[in-house]
């Protein structure tokens, strides 16, 4: 559960949104607090592009597909696991995805 | 290549029998086992897998009371259901 | 590396074999493995387009046929006799899968380690 603008949005045990469409943008900065992450530009361009996957495949890309899903949109610098882990450091599949309110993914590989 | 069919639901209940024949080769091996050995009373499926080499597990056969129907197939037991599994290249359970 | 057939056979929706077989072959493609889908009879119509699942309350797997470049899968085939038997062609299909006749696909089966059948 997290209290945002006076409303209880409901999370699982773990924290990432039981409905995606309880998120928008100033929840994301929230959720970042909680993973010890201050977002930048560089997290930004990760959380819209795995949300917008999600929006499009319905479902939350494992790592292997995010990186090369990055690496085809986004360039090769930005496409390998290094640059993500920077970012994110338990693991850009699991945090960008709670972030950007998607659930977990299911092959956090 | 041998392949070991092993089908488990009736023909009413699912089109699993009809797809194993649709890719069944000559050397391969029919299975009934669970609801599927019913298939070996009715005609139009008996047809359909004319030729083949076609077996049913005993112990659904004789569950379901319909060992003078169907005494003259082939009935194996489980030990010789392992054992076809190892003289088969691979096993499909449909 | 094994390479592994997943097969289709039953419409979406009615029950949850579609979305574990997706869901087999997203996670067989994520370790790598060599994963061919195969269409048959009614599976073909997990392929459509233009489906809505959560009008009834199901999850909508099916978007997630578009992905499957991105976790490279070996193969995605559909059985040609299956489409034509529903009225339908490629052009339905929400994923570019290739078209394949019975013989092709019983070669298939032969040539990979494992064949599983939702």
């Amino acid at each position: 559960m997290i209290e945002f603008n006076g409303k209880q949005i409901a999370t699982d045990t773990q924290g990432y949104l039981l409905d995606v469409n309880d998120w928008e943008p100033a929840l994301a900065p929230i959720i970042a607090d909680g993973e010890q992450i201050l977002l930048t530009d560089a997290h930004w361009e990760v959380i819209n592009f795995v949300r917008e996957f999600y929006l499009e495949y319905k479902t939350s890309p494992a790592i292997r597909v995010l990186v090369k899903a990055i690496g085809q949109k986004l360039g090769p610098d930005k496409g390998n696991s290094k640059y993500l882990y920077t970012l994110f450091p338990i693991g850009p599949a699991k945090q960008a995805t709670k972030i950007a309110g998607l659930p977990k993914p299911a092959k956090c590989i | 290549m041998k392949i070991l069919h092993h089908i488990c639901s009736s023909p009413s209940e699912s089109n699993a029998l009809a797809c194993a024949l649709r890719f069944v080769g000559p050397k391969d091996t029919l299975l009934l086992a669970g609801n599927a050995v019913t298939a070996a009373l009715l005609p139009h499926w008996l047809n359909a897998m004319d030729g083949y080499d076609l077996c049913l597990m005993k112990a659904d056969v004789e569950a379901r009371g319909l060992m003078t129907q169907l005494t003259r197939f082939r009935q194996i037991d489980y030990a010789e259901f392992v054992a076809l599994t190892l003289t088969h290249h691979k096993v499909i359970s449909w | 590396m094994k390479a592994i057939a997943i097969i289709f056979r039953q419409s979406p929706h009615g029950n949850a074999a579609g979305r574990e077989a997706l869901d087999l072959a997203l996670m067989a493609a994520t370790y790598e493995q060599q994963v061919h889908l195969i269409f048959i009879d009614e599976g073909v119509l997990n392929l459509l387009g233009n489906q809505q699942p959560e009008l009834i309350g199901c999850k909508d797997y099916i978007a997630t046929f578009k992905a499957l470049d991105l976790y490279e899968v070996a193969s995605v085939i559909v059985s040609e006799v299956s489409l034509c038997g529903f009225g339908l062609d490629k052009t339905a299909l929400v994923y570019p899968a290739t078209v394949a006749d019975d013989g092709q696909i019983r070669q298939l089966l032969e040539q990979v380690d494992e064949v599983l059948v939702f």
